[in-house]
């Protein structure tokens, strides 16, 4: 493989988006430490925080409740995507307009491949530099950004200097940069794993860059030629655009691997409902259901399934996905360390064949998902569940234990 | 038994027997042909339990009448492979013989005893009418049946049965094919209180079976069944279980515009601006104003195409998506030169094209 010589990918990453926002709206916060998430010590987790949060402990998908005990004086503030939405729908019209190449990943975060734009704009560091600019102007947010040669090297130069960070990296920087960085900073390199790297005595990237990949991958398994190939600055995945997007999934990669089969289940339905609501925001069906299942020894098997008809609604893509689970189970992937499912052959707006027959219950699990999704972006991810997962399976289980 | 046979013959009734040969393991004695022989005439029998056909060999010289098992694929491969004219069939419950000037094959057989039974037509109550007419109506309609098991109350064409006429539906939840023609009741023959569907499997074993145009057909209806007669053959099938959908309720009554397209042409163009339509969503918009009709098709990187033809339209200016395919579907079983007329209401509601008074189709556009 070779390495991608000319700098053109930028990842721009907005600096604590959620927090920052209610901030700007309501100046009176600016400077206290904002936790996006709910009531404090409520039963969610917390969204987004403030720098200000940060500096006590606070941290993103953090129980709401040990927030609070970090942080007592802290502005406890609920979840208002539509807001959020509007200004990431901003600055995505702030990268169209530099290049068509704009992969979002998140809301608050972007790659962009500006080659080709650089006749035009200058190069990807003058268009990072006034991709950052025009932000701050017209959103009054900011936003750090990294430049480099992929899409792994552009993410850690963003983080680099957060927030309000500006870091190019150079094909010449690369060593110098990655060389000293620990071993957690490789992409899909978590605690388990960078204790095992520790273990085998890699501590610093440089240390893997400098490892045979043959005998790494004796010790570590086959997907250390991919951690070897990042640690040597290589990264060949390439920014897709949402427009071509051939999938779009959600993953979870745990922070202890997880044995039992049904929090298994748990969280894959957390990732089923999560992937629906994206899916139904960008009004896409998917035609194919895909769940991939990785074990703690990163043997991975994904399956996939045809939906019957195009979905979006977070029942039906569940009712096929657990059956994906099921089948999953069956190989010997437990414990596993990582789950996820991906909507595959997307049908867009415009392109779904509507049937002669349509039943009325599609259309109810249509409404009653948009209604969820509402009081959601109104109140937050765990204002209301769904009694609903409680399969016919479930309810007899807990019956029986009642019973007995 | 023991016979001589026109290789051609015997091969064409192998051939539209082999349609209902199960590819599934069903019984192993099912991936066979039953041959019956009597003095006069030799019947040809194969079934996989759901679909049943018996079928006059012709041209056969029966030197002792009969009965034999013969592996359906091995006796159609080497029918195939020779030019003989006659062949020399033999056969007891140990083996069978197949023989022409240069070859001999011998293939172990079975107990014909235990091959299943193919009910015989012997009902008096019964609707006729030609292979002509019926032909047709199975060429209008199955296409646009389902094929996946999970759509499977569709998997067939509805038979709706009246006094001098008969009408077959077909669906596929996205696209109905409704036509009539003329038939005629005898025995008091009537289908009142069922809808039954005849799988389309069935429908299409009959389309390959019809001598000619002008040969008499007698269908008849039983509880869970249905038997064809044709003058050679009788085909028998299992009815599909389950409800229908209730087509009425879908067929447009009225319309808000329309338009005259002319099959050939209309035909090309639709096909034409498919090139650039993506395999997975297949999609062309149809834009019909007063003077002509707009096709276009985008990839997601093919490209782009426009396609323009002229048409009598009368109406709003619409814009309305459909799968190519449906609509290329129905012009190909319509004649080249004929004219065929589209009522459509919105975007988003079914469009219905109409074929003179028998023949309507109804396809639901993307939205």
């Amino acid at each position: 493989m070779e390495v991608n010589n000319s700098t053109q990918i930028i990842h721009v990453d907005m600096d604590a988006f959620f927090a920052s926002i209610e901030q700007l709206d309501n100046p009176s916060l600016k400077g206290r430490p904002v936790i996006v998430g709910g009531k404090p010590g409520g039963r969610g987790v917390v969204s987004a925080a403030s720098y200000e949060a940060r500096v006590f402990g606070v941290h993103s998908a953090m129980p709401l409740k040990t927030a609070l005990k970090l942080c007592p004086r802290g502005v406890f503030l609920p979840v208002r995507f539509a807001r959020y939405g509007e200004i990431s729908k901003h600055i995505r019209e702030i990268f169209h307009h530099y290049t068509p190449m704009v992969e979002p990943l998140s809301s608050d975060e972007a790659f962009l491949d500006v080659k080709g734009s650089e006749g035009l704009f200058g190069s990807a560091e003058t268009i990072g530099r006034k991709i950052k600019e025009e932000i701050l102007k017209e959103t009054g947010l900011t936003a750090s950004v990294g430049v480099a040669p992929n899409k792994f090297l552009a993410k850690l130069a963003s983080d680099l200097k957060k927030p309000d960070g500006f870091v190019v990296i150079t094909p010449d920087k690369i060593r110098e940069i990655l060389d000293p960085l620990p071993v957690g900073r490789l992409w899909g390199v978590g605690k388990k794993a960078e204790l095992r790297l520790h273990a085998l005595g890699y501590k610093t990237i440089g240390q893997i860059a400098l490892a045979n990949p043959k005998a790494l991958e004796m010790a570590f398994g086959p997907s250390a030629i991919h951690l070897w190939e990042l640690a040597k600055g290589i990264d060949s995945r390439v920014v897709t655009p949402d427009r071509l997007a051939k999938s779009l999934s959600a993953d979870v990669t745990f922070s202890e691997d997880i044995e039992d089969k049904e929090v298994l289940g748990e969280k894959l339905l957390d990732l089923v409902e999560h992937l629906g609501a994206r899916l139904r925001k960008k009004e896409i069906k998917a035609g194919v259901i895909e769940v991939k299942l990785r074990s703690s020894d990163f043997e991975t098997r994904s399956v996939s399934k045809t939906l019957l008809e195009p979905a979006n609604e977070t029942l039906l893509l569940w009712a096929e996905a657990k059956v994906l689970l099921k089948k999953l189970l069956q190989f010997d992937l437990l414990p596993a360390r990582l789950i996820s499912v991906g909507a595959v052959r997307l049908v867009r707006p415009g392109e779904v064949q509507g049937g002669l027959f349509d039943t009325k219950i599609i259309q109810k699990l249509g409404e009653i998902d948009r209604t969820l999704d509402a009081i959601k972006a109104k109140f937050g991810a765990e204002a209301i569940g769904r009694g609903v997962f409680l399969t016919s399976d479930d309810k007899k289980s807990k019956k029986e234990q009642k019973e007995h | 038994m023991k016979a001589i046979c026109n290789r051609e013959a015997l091969l064409a009734a192998c051939q539209v027997a082999s349609s209902a040969i199960s590819s599934k393991d069903v019984k192993p004695i099912l991936k066979n042909f039953k041959a019956v022989a009597d003095e006069d005439h030799c019947v040809l029998m194969a079934t996989d339990l759901e679909l049943g056909v018996r079928i006059e060999i012709a041209g056969m010289v029966v030197e002792k009448p009969g009965e034999a098992i013969l592996p359906a694929s091995k006796l159609i491969s080497i029918l195939r492979e020779t030019r003989d004219a006659e062949i020399h069939l033999e056969a007891d419950a140990d083996s069978s013989h197949v023989a022409g000037k240069s070859f001999e094959f011998e293939m172990p057989s079975e107990d014909p005893a235990n091959f299943p039974d193919i009910p015989i037509f012997s009902d008096e109550k019964y609707h006729e009418m030609t292979a002509g007419t019926m032909r047709a109506m199975i060429r209008r309609t199955v296409f646009a049946s389902a094929s996946e098991m999970a759509r499977y109350t569709m998997t067939g064409a509805l038979w709706e049965l009246e006094k001098d006429s008969v009408r077959l539906v077909a669906t596929d939840g996205r696209r109905l094919a409704w036509t009539q023609g003329s038939a005629s009741e005898h025995g008091g023959h009537s289908v009142k209180g069922q809808s039954p569907v005849v799988p389309s499997k069935a429908l299409n074993l009959l389309d390959r079976n019809f001598s000619d145009d002008q040969e008499t057909i007698k269908v008849c209806f039983r509880p869970n069944e249905v038997l064809f007669k044709t003058e050679r053959s009788i085909v028998y099938s299992r009815l599909v279980e389950g409800r229908f959908p209730d087509y009425k309720m879908v067929l447009p009554k009225k319309c808000v515009s329309h338009a005259i397209l002319k099959v050939e042409p209309f035909g090309a163009a639709v096909r034409q601006a498919a090139i650039m339509a993506d395999d997975e969503v297949k999609k062309v918009l149809f834009k019909f104003n007063s003077k002509k009709l707009v096709m276009q098709a985008q990839g997601s990187i093919s490209g782009k195409s426009k396609v323009e033809l002229a048409v009598e339209y009368q109406g709003p200016d619409v814009e309305i998506a459909f799968n190519p395919v449906f609509v290329s579907d129905l012009l190909k079983v319509l004649p080249n030169d004929s004219e065929v007329r589209l009522d459509l209401i919105d975007a988003s509601s079914p469009a219905l094209f109409k074929f003179g008074d028998d023949y309507q189709y109804l396809i639901m556009p993307l939205t």
